[in-house]
């Protein structure tokens, strides 16, 4: 095996090598192969969209509900037209910085917040832990759905309000999880050697407690972010997500209902979008989860002769 | 059970629900005007000035929230102003659809992943395995509410043998049922494949096949039956998150169930049903946990329910 001299390469031979045999694990799984792919094409159309090359997106009316694959129209008509003439391709590339958009976002919220509030819980337990753990468990007591709905109807929907109840039903998952590995690493010989040391409680929190935390943190968020985009588009299709001018994946099918049975491409491609979205995220999730499991990987990368 | 262990669970729960309802009530009337949650937007000044006195808005804030608390710990949640009739009454009506729709769906995707979910992990590795595995990824990713959409427009609006919307006899129960059986098979076929791979290769497996037990008693037998409560688990969530109904699609189908309930609630902006069916969705989900927790002691002995 080469991998045994790998410890004595330098730095930057090492790193070369591992990103090797990241590409080849990656294409012993043609499914996260796909994945990626689709994942790359949603990163292409969220550069289009912010560096505004796309073609015109005025409402014609004699483009109006105008059926896809016709290959002689200009490349922005190839997936049809709306009901106001407006091509549907274009409509769904604006969609995706949206929707993808609120997703980060949400997910980059309740990552931080529930980061910090779970190791705050974890490290200093006592009364505000306690409360905090309690909150958690109130929220976790209802669907999801249900509480966000709740939310949104206190608050008026909004992409704001949205970001906030989306980031506030998914916040228990990861006080509980920072929480629960803050109370391993805190009780580790490391910890205590800072303490002898005379670190205070942010210095340890800041260079001992979050490190240890973060990778754990990581990984859950980026499985949260395939689950809080189906909730965006959930909420979006009922009306209480993205409102109109705005437009998202689910706001788009809500949109392509009235018309099903007339333009049925109307709803259609914009929750394929989202399906194959999310299921890419959980597919290389799934992928990355097997690579860094010793004990598994063997089943990506063939060992060579 | 012990009985103990019950009042705990109860008084967790309801803590809970009045927690949520309070937190309610005082951010809304710290962020706003509370007549907005009970009339639509376009409702006019004087309409607007007889709510704010029948809810007693120019009373203390106080005053309000013992006048509040009290009409819901006699379990009166006011009138539907959409369907002129006691909130609660309407909300009883809608919970038996929406729990059979639960049930139902839910009871048809438990089912069928374990049986692929054993398939799977039988042949781990295989083609099977991988379809098996490509087909839960998609059954999982899938937005309920596009599914349906997709199942009217092929099965109503082009070979026209199942109703686009509505409520009757079981064929109107088809598609909803298909739509919300999607996403709990495919994260429970997950689920029962890992942990079946790894009941697979344990070694009491090892030590039935050794005993020379066949094949077949092997897996369903002494695997799947460790394998299984992982699953349970899951499912236990999966229920209590379909209590709230199957809310898109109920939607989607006009389902007369409580999702659909309190999503029109929402858009009409109807407070008495959305307060009456958060509470019957807190209490359904109160039984489903301990329903949960029973069930898991009698499939694993080693549990007892403390």
């Amino acid at each position: 095996m080469t991998d045994t001299s790998a410890e004595l390469l330098p730095t930057r031979e090492r790193r070369s090598r591992r990103i090797l045999w990241l590409l080849r694990a990656l294409a012993g799984d043609p499914m996260a192969v796909a994945a990626a792919i689709w994942l790359l094409i949603v990163v292409l159309a969220i550069l289009t969209d912010s560096l505004s090359l796309l073609g015109d997106n005025r409402i014609s009316l004699k483009a109006r509900n105008l059926p896809p694959f016709d290959f002689g129209q200009s490349w922005t008509l190839w997936l049809g037209a709306d009901a106001l003439g407006r091509p549907l391709l274009v409509r769904l590339i604006q969609a995706t910085s949206t929707t993808i958009g609120i997703a980060v976002v949400t997910v980059l919220t309740s990552l931080i917040g529930g980061t910090l509030l779970g190791v705050i819980a974890g490290y200093f337990g006592g009364v505000v832990g306690n409360v905090i753990m309690r909150i958690c468990d109130i929220i976790l007591g209802f669907p999801t759905l249900l509480v966000a709905l709740f939310g949104l109807y206190l608050f008026g929907p909004s992409v704001g309000n949205l970001v906030i109840v989306l980031a506030i039903t998914r916040m228990p998952a990861y006080i509980r999880v920072a929480r629960a590995e803050t109370l391993e690493v805190r009780e580790r010989l490391f910890v205590d050697a800072a303490r002898v040391f005379g670190g205070g409680p942010t210095w340890i929190l800041r260079t001992h407690i979050l490190p240890s935390v973060a990778p754990t943190m990581l990984t859950l968020a980026s499985v949260n972010l395939a689950m809080v985009m189906l909730f965006e588009s959930g909420l979006s299709y009922l009306g209480l997500g993205i409102q109109p001018p705005s437009v998202s994946w689910g706001l788009m099918v809500a949109q392509g209902q009235g018309y099903l049975s007339s333009a049925w491409w109307l709803g259609f491609f914009p929750g394929l979008a989202v399906m194959l979205t999310t299921m890419s995220f959980n597919l290389l999730a799934n992928w990355f989860r097997i690579v860094n499991d010793p004990s598994q990987h063997w089943r990506l990368v063939k060992r060579r002769r | 059970m012990s009985f103990t262990y019950f009042l705990k669970r109860a008084a967790f729960a309801a803590l809970a629900l009045a927690a949520l309802m309070t937190s309610a009530f005082f951010l809304v009337r710290l962020t706003g005007d509370p007549v907005n949650l009970y009339l639509p937007i376009d409702a006019s000044d004087a309409a607007r000035e007889t709510m704010r006195l029948r809810l007693g808005l120019d009373r203390s804030l106080l005053a309000q929230f013992f006048d509040w608390a009290w009409d819901i710990l006699s379990l009166d949640f006011g009138m539907s102003l959409w369907h002129n009739r006691p909130a609660m009454d309407v909300v009883l009506e809608a919970l038996p659809n929406t729990l059979a729709l639960g049930a139902i769906a839910l009871a048809l995707a438990f089912t069928a992943a374990i049986v692929m979910g054993s398939i799977a992990a039988v042949n781990a590795g295989g083609w099977i395995d991988r379809g098996v595995n490509v087909l839960s990824q998609a059954a999982a990713s899938v937005p309920d509410f596009w599914l349906g959409l997709m199942g009217v427009l092929l099965f109503a609006v082009t070979f026209r043998i199942l109703p686009t919307s509505g409520f009757g006899g079981p064929i109107y129960w088809v598609l909803p049922v298909a739509c919300l059986f999607a996403r709990p098979f495919g994260t429970l076929v997950q689920i029962v494949r890992g942990s079946m791979i790894e009941a697979l290769n344990a070694t009491f497996v090892r030590t039935a096949r050794a005993k020379g037990a066949r094949d077949g008693r092997v897996t369903f037998v002494h695997a799947l039956r460790n394998a299984l409560l992982p699953a349970v688990t899951v499912s236990g969530d999966l229920a209590a998150q379909f209590a709230g109904g199957g809310g898109v699609v109920e939607v989607v189908f006009g389902f007369p169930g409580i999702g659909k309930l309190l999503i029109d609630g929402i858009l009409k902006r109807d407070f008495a049903i959305v307060q009456a069916s958060i509470f019957a969705v807190a209490v359904v989900i109160f039984v489903i946990n301990i329903l949960v927790d029973m069930l898991y002691a009698s499939i694993d002995p080693r549990v007892r329910v403390e």
